[in-house]
């Protein structure tokens, strides 16, 4: 008999609210190029518009077609584009954790231990992710709840020990840009939520209130940006264009009575929040591959794990190669089709069909 | 098996750490770092490093005999000389806890802009570091005691957080001075360490501050001056004012709370005014006149004291604004409130400051006069 994982949808959105937290924190003005510079109040409301925009598709899928992904619908007409389908979603979603996993070895490489090689931290580091993903979406749901409390207390404690440090004169007027620069980057913005894909593959295993859960978790993060990012003004000002990584350098910045810094801090709330993501990315992409590559879901977690690994550390190579896969075009070109326009295509290809 | 994949993938995760083993000797501690110009292509680095060696004695192994160790290096710039640095010491350094970077007076003098490229970039200085211009060379200042039984960087490093605490002069963080240097309008400024000599022995001192035009240090402003700039920034934690000539002696107070709020307005001829209203509080601590300080008093001296603070801050302002040094970051707050004006000024600051007028008003509360002197006692 097969288990059948359920979590709550109060965990789903958890999940998903630490993955796109770990995006924000390790948020960098040179290697997001056109991104939330500058001004970010208004970049933040843009970004929340075009997101729900965005998932309009993606809402109207999983209403029309409870309880199915795209890939299970595209095997009611063929077993082939079904499983063609899978490999790409797989692949893009591998994709994503790759740019992700790239990220925060850039960040330990540049700002913790630039003269280290921590190529096998991140190896094994990703063979943790597997294990996590392994032992299925419930332990991954539940270890969530556990490290988000401590991830936001952490986050929470740096701007506190930061707040001497602000000044109104460190921000920008609002509207100091043009309303063209704000759109773009609030779409920007959105286009970076891989999350939006990973919604319709972990719908069909969520029970609960959706619409209470989502609103919630979605009200919270924009809190909690626009909160990270007054700060991040506030205290930083101009300062913040010269890092490479701005949320790592506020910790610095902050003071506890005990210690003068609390990177050690953010350092965890970085592991933490890619480890979350990584094992979800891994979970998702190895029930893809069930039936594609192998039946077998070691074996799949093994190649997802082999795959990340070498991918994340060629997108190390050097911040170029990097910006050029987290650009706009490439990242943001595969999360519209992977979540607007197959969606789309498919309620329209399933219009008035019976499933 | 299963059960045990979790727990060894754990300690192989917690030991990658463990692949190069260090002890402390082998690493050189850098406690302060200055940087002096030497030419138009040469500074030299001066790293105070702790002195970890140890020497075996007949009994054992001693304690060192001093505690730092001065290494002098010369380069192109701060990154050719840091990186002698190994060859020197013999050690890897380790940034991480440098307490202070001095910058010698004539390299603030000739242009600090590669050594501000530098903190930006160099991912061992942190943004918490603290920065200061030495009324000498970094390098006199950074080894002024070499037979110290304390690191000397320490030394300086406290010296200028004490400064911070009372109102003659600042603290700054690299951050804060990278964060005035791209700001476009703004003027840096750095608290100023020299050496003072009492009793055969020097020790630093912080009590004035440097201002920048740009990238060089063109003026240097004591600890009264220091003041009204701090009262202005809202930076102004504690302190003492004096207010001279009351009733044949001074009056001493600590501040137990200050607030500036300034306002843009267009003037009647088309001038930007900014409205200064500064707000603060006093505690009387002495007084050597002759006069009874009661709370009859009490008025006539906040009175007195508001026409002080306030003509003396419209002063130090106008000062500044006519020197064309911007430390009080009134190009920010014209950005804040009027930017559109701002953008017209902001690419000839330096004479949009001279044309701005400013008024300024303080109200001033004496929380407590004290007791009473008893010179009049039973």
């Amino acid at each position: 008999m097969i288990k059948k994982e359920r979590i709550s949808f109060f965990q789903l959105f958890a999940l998903l609210y630490t993955c796109r937290l770990l995006t924000v924190v390790t948020f960098s003005p040179t290697l997001n190029d056109g991104e939330l510079n500058g001004n970010y109040l208004p970049d933040i409301f843009f970004f929340i518009v075009f997101l729900l925009l965005m998932i309009i598709p993606e809402a109207l899928f999983i209403k029309r077609f409870s309880g199915f992904t795209p890939v299970s619908l595209i095997k009611e007409q063929s077993d082939f584009f079904s499983k063609s389908a899978a490999l790409f979603y797989s692949l893009v979603l591998l994709f994503f954790a790759s740019v992700s996993v790239s990220r925060f070895y850039i960040f330990t490489t540049s700002v913790i231990f630039p003269e280290k090689n921590m190529s096998f931290l991140l190896v094994v580091s990703i063979l943790v992710c597997a294990y996590s993903a392994f032992l299925g979406l419930e332990a991954t749901a539940r270890g969530n709840i556990v490290l988000l409390f401590i991830i936001i207390i952490g986050i929470a404690s740096i701007l506190f020990f930061v707040r001497n440090e602000m000044s109104l004169y460190n921000f920008e007027p609002i509207y100091s840009d043009s309303v063209g620069s704000y759109l773009k980057s609030g779409f920007f913005a959105a286009l970076r939520t891989v999350e939006a894909t990973l919604l319709m593959f972990l719908v069909p295993k969520c029970s609960g209130k959706a619409k209470k859960s989502a609103a919630f978790w979605l009200l919270f993060f924009f809190f909690s940006l626009s909160v990270l990012f007054v700060f991040l003004n506030g205290v930083s000002g101009v300062f913040a264009e010269t890092q490479l990584f701005p949320f790592y350098s506020l910790a610095v910045i902050a003071r506890f009575p005990f210690f003068d810094r609390l990177d050690a801090v953010i350092t965890a709330v970085f592991i933490f929040s890619i480890l979350v993501k990584t094992s979800l990315i891994f979970y998702v992409s190895a029930e893809l591959l069930n039936g594609v590559l192998s039946k077998d879901r070691r074996v799949n977690l093994l190649l997802c794990s082999a795959l990340v690994s070498v991918l994340s550390l060629v997108l190390s190579l050097n911040l170029g190669v990097h910006k050029a896969a987290n650009s706009p075009y490439i990242f943001g070109g595969l999360m519209l089709l992977t979540t607007v326009i197959i969606p789309s295509v498919l309620i329209i290809k399933f219009k008035g069909k019976k499933v | 098996m299963k059960r045990f994949i979790p727990f060894l993938l754990f300690f192989v995760l917690i030991f990658t750490g463990c692949e190069r083993k260090y002890d402390i000797n082998d690493r050189l501690i850098v406690q302060g770092v200055g940087i002096d110009y030497l030419s138009e292509n040469e500074v030299e680095v001066t790293v105070q490093a702790l002195n970890t060696e140890t020497y075996a004695g007949i009994g054992g192994t001693k304690v060192p005999d001093k505690l730092v160790n001065n290494y002098y290096l010369k380069g192109k710039s701060v990154a050719d000389a840091l990186s002698k640095l190994v060859s020197f010491a013999g050690r890897e350094p380790l940034y991480t806890h440098t307490r202070i970077v001095l910058l010698g007076k004539t390299l603030a003098e000739k242009g600090i802009d590669d050594v501000i490229d530098f903190f930006s970039r160099d991912s061992s200085c942190h943004a918490s570091l603290f920065v200061a211009v030495c009324d000498k060379t970094a390098k006199e200042t950074l080894s002024f005691d070499p037979d110290a039984q304390s690191v000397p960087a320490v030394d300086i490093e406290n010296s200028v957080k004490a400064a911070g605490v009372g109102a003659y002069t600042v603290n700054v963080h690299i951050f804060e001075l990278i964060k005035m240097y791209r700001e476009e309008t703004t003027s840096v400024f750095l608290p100023v360490v020299s050496l003072i000599e009492a009793e055969g022995e020097k020790a630093p001192s912080v009590n004035k501050i440097a201002l920048f035009k740009g990238e060089k240090a063109v003026r240097y402003i004591d600890g009264d001056s220091t003041q009204f700039l701090l009262l202005f920034l809202n930076c102004l934690k504690t302190g003492t004012y004096t207010l001279e000539n009351y009733g044949g002696g001074d009056v001493s107070f600590d501040y137990y709370s200050s607030k500036c709020k300034t306002n843009v307005l267009k003037g009647e001829n088309g001038k930007t005014v900014f409205n200064v209203k500064l707000k603060i509080g006093f505690d009387c601590v002495e007084y050597t006149g002759k006069n009874e300080l009661n709370i009859e008093t009490q008025n006539e001296l906040e009175r007195m004291l508001e026409r002080e603070l306030s003509e003396r801050m419209k002063s130090f302002l106008y000062g500044m604004c006519n020197e064309s040094i911007d430390c009080m970051r009134l190009g920010r707050i014209l950005l804040i409130k009027d930017k559109n004006v701002y953008k017209n000024k902001k690419d000839d600051w330096e004479t949009a400051l001279k044309e701005f007028e400013i008024n300024v008003t303080a109200k001033v509360n004496i929380r407590r006069i004290g007791q009473e002197s008893g010179k009049s006692a039973i």
